[in-house]
C-alpha cells in the first residue's frame, strides 16, 4: 500500500447510475489485516439492476472489498448497508444479508461431496425452507439457464473448470439474490471456458440482475458494466462509465495501468 | 496524498491490538456469546477445583520414595565404581551435539545469507522455549537429588550446552561442514565408553568410518579415471574394516548393557530401535516394491505380521519362544538383548511403511524428468527419489520415534528393569510396601515420558513448517 | 465420540475451552498407553474403597468398590414378552415418524425436526405400554451375600480401568485427527457455505463435517485397529498385576507357544479383515473426480 504514485484524492462512487435505488451502499470503509491497510475510505453505491465491474493490478483491495459486503472478511470502520439492512456483528443481520447476496469464487468452492443437484438445491432447502421437489424444479430451470442440464447428477469433479464455474453461478442464482457478487470468476479458468462462462454472466446482466464484478476481462467490463471502478492500494482511484473509462482515463494511476494491460 | 498520508498515519497510531485490554480479551475469547458464558464458567469451576485438588495432592503426599529411588529411575542398578562412564559418554555427548548442531545452525545460516533470506541466529532462549519440558523434568530430577554430584553434574551439563553453542558457532568453515560426521563419532566415542570397544560398539564404527571415509574420499578423488574410482569405491571399504578391527583390538573393557536400567535404558532402546530398524525398514520398503515375488512376497508378509500383532506378543515371543528355538549349543542371548532384537524388527516394519508412502508421494513427473535427462535407475532413487520422499516422511518418522519410545515401556512387562518398572520395584521395596504410593511414582514416570515425547511432537511440528510440508 | 468432542473443542472460539481440551490431548498422547492403564487403575484402587466397605449410593442401588462395579438391571416378569413387543412395536412407529417428517420436508420444505418426533413416539407408546400392562419388569439391585454377588449387573474394575484407560488415550489421538481434518477442509467451501447463508451448524453438518470424515477415515481405521492391539495390555496389566494369570502360564506351562501363536493369529486375523473392510469403505467414500 505504500507509495501511490499520483496524488489522488480518493474517488468517491456513490453516483448510481439510472434511477434505481441502491441496494448496496459502503460508507468511509476501512479494513485493515493486522497493521496493513487493505481499505482506505471505500464510499461506493451500487444501484438496482446495476453492473459495477471493479478492476485494478492484483493486492489493489478488490476482493477484500467485495468480500466485506457479504461479512466474509469484517470491515473495521464505515458503514455497509445491504438492501436496507446496516451490516452488524449480528449474527441475524449477517445471515439476512447473506440470504440476499449470492456469490461466486475465483476457485468455484463446490461441495465435492454433493452432486450438482445437490450443491444447488442445499442452501434453498436448508435456509429457506423450499420442498425437495421445487427446490429441484428451480434447480433444473437454472441449470437450463446455464446450459449443463445433463449434468445434474454429476458430481463437481467430474465437471470441467468451465461447467463447475456455470454451476456455481447456478448455486448462487438459486437462493434467488438480489446481488450477485463475483470474484474474479474467470481468472481459474482456461482460455477456452472463460467465454462460456462470460456470456453466462452477459446473460445475467442482460436480465436485469444486480452485479458487483471483479475481473480481469477488459473486454467484459468494456461490454456489459454500467459503471468501471478502478482501485489501487486500497482505494477507489477512478470511477466512470466504461467509455469514458478506456477511453479518457482522467487519472495517471489508472493510465499508468491501461497501458501496461492493453 | 494527504488522506492517505493521514490513514497510514491513524492506522499506524491505532493498530487494532493496541485497543486489546486484558478486559476486551476475556470479553473477546471467554464471554463472546450466551453458549461460551456457560461453557467457561462450567469448565473455570471444574478447573480450578482439579488445581486446587492436584495442589493439595502434591503438597500432602509422601515424595521420599522417589528421593530414595531417584538413581534407580534414572539408571537402574548402574553400579557405583562404574558411575564415571555414564558421566564421560554424557559429557563427550553433549559436547560433540552441543558443538555439532550450532555449527550445521552457522552452516544453514551462511546458507540462506547466500540466497538472500535472513535466517535469525537462534538464541538461547528460543533453545530454552523449544526444549523446555526436558528442562523442567530435568529440574525436577534435581530438585530430588539426595546428594550433590548428580546437581554438579546437571550443572556442568547445562553449561556445557552452553558453552558447546558458541563453540560450534565459531568454528572455522571447513570443520563446521564436518558436523555431521563430528556426532557420529562423538556417539560412537559416547558409547565406546559406556560399553566397550568389541563387538557392536567396533562394528557400528566400522560402518561410521566408512561412510566418513566414502564421503571424504569423493571429495579429494572426483576424477573419472580408474585410480580415482577404485580409490573411492576400495577406500572407504579397507578403512572401515580396519577400523572395525583396531576399535575391536583396543580391548576397553565396558559394563555391558544387559544390566543398564532406568530412564538411561529406556532411551538407549529408543535409539537403538530407531537406529537399527532405519536401515531395516528402507531396505523392506524397497523390497515391497521389487518386482522379484520372492522378495515382495516376504517383505509383505513380515510387514503385514508385525503390523498386525500387538507389540506386547512380540514381546512375549522373544521371552518365552525364542529361547526355546536357540540350540543348545549356542549360547542364549539375555532377555534385553532379544527384546531389542523384537523391538529394532517391530520398528522396522512400521518405517518401511512410512518410507513407502513417502515413496509414492514422490510425483512421477519428478522419475520421468530424470528419465528425459538420461540418469540411470539407481541414480533416479538415490539422487532424485529418496531425498523427496524421505523429506515428505520426516514428521511420521518423528512420529514414529515418539510411539516407539512410549512403546519400550512395554518391556517392562517381561521384566526388563526399564524406567517404567521401576514404579513395580521401588513399590515393592521394604521400605514403601504397601504404603500405596503408587500414584506418587506414576506421576513421577508419567512426567519423565511426557517431557521427551512433548519436546519431540513439539521438534517435529517445528520441522514440519520449516520443510513446508503440509502447507498448502 | 470422546475424541470427535474434544477434536471440535479445541477448534472452539471459547479460549479456555480449546486450551483445555489442547493439554487433555497434549497430555495423553504423550505419555506410554501402559502408563495411561496402570494409572487409571491405580486411581480406582485408591478412590474406590475395599470390598468390605463398599460405597453404596442412591439407597444401595449401586455397589463401588476395588474390585468390581455394581449397578441395577431389570428382570423380566410375566408379561415381559409382550412389552418387549411393544418396544419393539415403539421403535418400528419411531422409523415410520422419521420418514414421515423427512418426506414432509422433502415435500412442502417445512422444517422436519424428525429426531425430536422420533424420539418422542418413541418414548411415548413404550410409556403406555409400560402403564399398561401395570408395570412388566422389576429392578433388581446387586448385592452382597457371603462375598457373592447377587443380582444387577456387575462388572470387574480391572476391566472397568483398562477400557476408561485405552479410552482415554485413543480419544487424545482420535481428535488430533479429527481436529486435523476439519482444518484440512479448504477454506473456500466454508466461505462457500458462508455466503449461502448457512448457519455454523448447517456449515458443519453439510459441508465440512462430510468432507472431513472422508480424511479422516483412514487414520481412524488405523486408530480403531491400534485400540484393538492396544486392548492385548489387559492382559498383562489389568488382570496380570492381580493374578498374574497370564505371566504364570507361560511362567509354569509348555503349551506357552501355541497360547500366544494363537493369540498372534487372532489378532492378525483381526486386523486384517478389519483394514479390509476399512479399504472397501474408504474406496465407496472416495469423492468422485475425475
Amino acid at each position: 500500500m505504500s507509495n501511490t504514485p499520483t496524488g489522488t484524492v480518493n474517488a468517491d462512487a456513490t453516483q448510481i447510475l439510472g434511477s434505481g435505488r441502491a441496494i448496496i451502499e459502503m460508507k468511509n470503509v476501512d479494513k485493515l489485516f493486522g497493521n496493513f491497510q487493505a481499505l482506505t475510505n471505500i464510499n461506493m453505491n451500487v444501484g438496482e439492476k446495476e453492473v459495477v465491474v471493479v478492476i485494478g493490478p492484483s493486492g489493489s483491495g478488490k476482493s477484500t472489498m467485495i468480500r466485506c459486503i457479504n461479512r466474509l472478511e469484517k470491515h473495521d470502520r464505515g458503514e455497509i448497508i445491504v438492501d436496507g439492512i446496516t451490516l452488524s456483528n449480528d449474527v441475524r443481520n449477517i445471515q439476512e444479508i447473506r440470504r440476499e447476496t449470492g456469490m461466486v469464487f475465483q476457485s468455484f468452492n463446490l461441495f465435492p461431496h454433493l452432486t450438482v443437484l445437490d450443491n444447488i438445491t442445499l442452501a434453498p432447502r436448508q435456509v429457506r425452507n423450499i420442498a425437495k421437489s421445487e427446490a429441484e424444479k428451480t434447480a433444473m430451470e437454472l441449470l437450463e439457464r446455464v446450459k449443463i442440464p445433463e449434468q445434474a447428477r454429476k458430481f463437481p469433479g467430474q465437471l470441467s473448470g468451465g461447467q463447475q464455474q456455470r454451476v456455481a453461478i447456478a448455486r448462487s442464482l438459486a437462493m434467488n439474490p438480489k446481488v450477485i457478487l463475483f470474484d474474479e470468476p474467470t481468472s481459474a479458468l482456461d482460455p477456452e471456458m472463460i467465454k462460456e462462462v462470460l456470456d453466462t454472466m452477459k446473460s445475467l446482466a442482460n436480465e436485469g440482475m444486480t452485479m458487483i464484478c471483479v475481473t480481469h476481462e477488459m473486454g467484459f467490463a468494456r461490454e456489459v458494466a454500467d459503471r468501471v471502478v478502478f482501485m489501487a492500494d486500497g482505494q477507489i482511484v477512478e470511477v466512470g462509465t466504461p467509455e469514458h473509462f478506456f477511453d479518457n482515463p482522467q487519472e495517471e494511476r489508472t493510465k499508468l495501468f491501461l497501458s501496461q494491460i492493453l | 496524498m494527504t488522506d492517505t498520508a493521514e490513514a497510514k498515519e491513524s492506522a499506524k497510531l491505532a493498530p487494532l491490538h493496541s485497543d486489546t485490554t486484558p478486559a476486551k480479551w476475556v470479553k473477546d475469547n471467554l464471554f463472546n456469546n450466551v453458549m461460551n458464558s456457560i461453557i467457561t464458567v462450567l469448565l473455570g469451576v471444574v478447573v480450578v477445583f482439579l488445581l486446587v485438588q492436584s495442589f493439595g495432592w502434591i503438597a500432602n503426599e509422601e515424595w521420599e520414595i522417589i528421593r530414595v529411588n531417584l538413581r534407580n529411575f534414572m539408571i537402574g542398578q548402574f553400579p557405583s565404581d562404574q558411575l564415571w562412564r555414564l558421566w564421560t559418554s554424557a559429557f563427550v555427548l553433549i559436547a560433540t551435539f552441543g558443538i555439532g548442531t550450532s555449527a550445521r545452525a552457522h552452516n544453514s545460516h551462511d546458507d540462506a545469507a547466500e540466497k538472500g533470506l535472513v535466517i535469525e541466529r537462534s538464541s538461547l532462549l528460543d533453545l530454552l522455549s523449544r526444549f523446555w519440558p526436558i528442562l523442567v523434568f530435568v529440574a525436577l530430577v534435581v530438585s530430588f537429588a539426595k546428594t550433590w554430584p548428580p546437581v554438579l553434574g546437571v550443572i556442568a551439563g547445562v553449561s556445557g550446552i552452553v558453552v558447546t553453542r558458541f563453540a560450534g558457532w565459531a568454528l572455522p568453515a571447513p570443520i563446521r561442514s564436518r558436523a555431521i560426521p563430528m556426532m557420529a563419532i562423538g556417539t560412537i566415542v559416547s558409547l565406546a565408553v559406556l560399553a566397550g570397544t568389541s563387538g557392536l560398539v567396533a562394528l557400528s564404527a566400522g560402518i561410521v568410518a566408512l561412510a566418513i571415509a566414502a564421503s571424504e574420499l569423493s571429495r579429494f578423488f572426483e576424477g573419472s579415471d580408474p585410480k580415482s574410482t577404485a580409490i573411492r569405491t576400495g577406500g572407504p571399504i579397507v578403512i572401515g574394516a580396519a577400523t572395525l578391527f583396531i576399535v575391536n583390538a583396543v580391548g576397553f573393557e565396558g559394563y555391558g548393557w544387559e544390566d543398564w536400567g532406568g530412564l538411561h535404558l529406556t532411551l538407549f532402546a529408543t535409539v537403538v530401535g530407531i537406529a537399527s530398524g532405519m536401515p531395516i525398514g528402507m531396505l523392506l520398503a524397497i523390497g515391497r516394491r521389487s518386482k522379484l515375488p520372492v522378495i515382495k512376497g516376504f517383505c509383505v508378509v513380515f510387514i503385514e505380521f508385525v503390523r498386525g500383532v500387538p507389540l506386547i506378543s512380540l514381546l512375549l515371543f522373544s521371552s518365552f519362544i525364542l529361547p526355546l528355538l536357540f540350540p543348545p549349543s549356542v549360547e542364549t542371548p539375555e532377555t534385553l538383548t532379544r527384546a531389542m532384537i523384537v523391538i529394532a524388527l517391530f520398528s522396522a516394519a512400521y518405517i518401511a511403511e512410512i518410507i513407502r508412502g513417502g515413496l509414492q508421494a514422490v510425483p512421477k513427473g519428478q522419475t520421468e524428468a530424470a528419465q528425459a535427462s538420461g540418469m540411470s535407475a539407481a541414480k533416479i532413487q538415490r539422487l532424485i527419489v529418496m531425498p523427496q520422499a524421505l523429506r515428505a516422511v520426516i514428521p511420521a518418522m518423528v512420529g514414529q520415534f515418539i510411539s516407539l519410545f512410549k512403546d519400550t515401556s512395554l518391556i517392562a512387562t517381561i521384566g526388563v528393569a526399564e524406567f517404567f518398572q521401576y514404579v513395580a520395584i521401588s513399590n515393592s521395596q521394604p521400605a514403601f510396601l504397601g504404603k500405596g504410593l503408587q500414584l506418587v511414582t506414576y506421576a513421577f514416570v508419567a512426567v519423565g515420558y511426557w517431557s521427551f515425547a512433548y519436546t519431540m511432537s513439539k521438534e517435529s511440528r517445528r520441522l514440519e513448517k520449516q520443510l513446508g510440508v503440509g502447507v498448502r | 465420540m470422546l475424541g470427535t468432542l474434544i477434536g471440535i473443542a479445541r477448534l472452539s472460539t471459547n479460549w479456555l475451552l480449546s486450551k483445555i481440551a489442547t493439554v487433555y490431548v497434549e497430555f495423553f498422547r504423550n505419555i506410554p498407553v501402559l502408563l495411561v492403564i496402570v494409572l487409571t487403575w491405580t486411581i480406582i484402587l485408591n478412590a474406590f474403597p475395599p470390598v468390605r466397605i463398599s460405597w453404596l449410593p442412591f439407597g444401595e442401588t449401586f455397589i463401588f468398590n476395588n474390585l468390581r462395579f455394581g449397578f441395577p438391571s431389570i428382570v423380566g416378569g410375566d408379561k415381559f414378552g409382550t412389552f418387549q413387543v411393544i418396544v419393539l412395536l415403539a421403535l418400528l412407529a419411531a422409523v415410520a415418524a422419521w420418514i414421515w417428517r423427512s418426506r414432509l420436508f422433502d415435500r412442502s420444505g417445512t422444517p422436519h425436526h424428525r429426531v425430536l418426533y422420533g424420539l418422542g413416539t418413541f418414548v411415548a407408546i413404550s410409556v403406555v405400554g409400560f402403564i399398561a400392562l401395570g408395570g412388566p419388569f422389576d429392578i433388581t439391585t446387586p448385592e452382597i451375600i457371603d462375598r457373592v454377588y447377587v443380582g444387577g449387573i456387575t462388572m470387574i474394575m480391572p476391566y472397568a480401568a483398562v477400557m476408561i484407560g485405552l479410552v482415554l488415550y485413543t480419544a487424545s489421538h482420535i481428535a488430533e485427527i479429527v481436529r486435523g481434518s476439519i482444518l484440512s477442509v479448504d477454506k473456500g467451501q466454508v466461505e462457500a457455505g458462508n455466503a449461502l447463508a448457512l448457519n455454523s451448524f448447517q456449515r458443519y453438518r453439510f459441508v465440512i463435517l462430510p468432507q472431513a470424515f472422508r480424511v479422516a477415515f483412514p487414520p481412524l481405521i488405523n486408530q480403531f485397529l491400534n485400540f484393538t492391539k492396544n486392548s492385548s495390555l489387559a492382559f498383562a496389566v489389568g488382570f496380570a498385576e492381580i493374578t498374574g494369570v497370564i505371566q504364570n502360564l507361560f511362567g509354569q506351562s509348555r503349551p506357552a507357544p501355541q497360547l500366544l501363536l494363537i493369540l498372534m493369529v487372532v489378532y492378525l486375523v483381526f486386523s486384517l479383515v478389519l483394514s479390509a473392510i476399512g479399504n472397501l469403505i474408504n474406496r465407496r467414500l472416495q469423492i468422485v473426480g475425475r
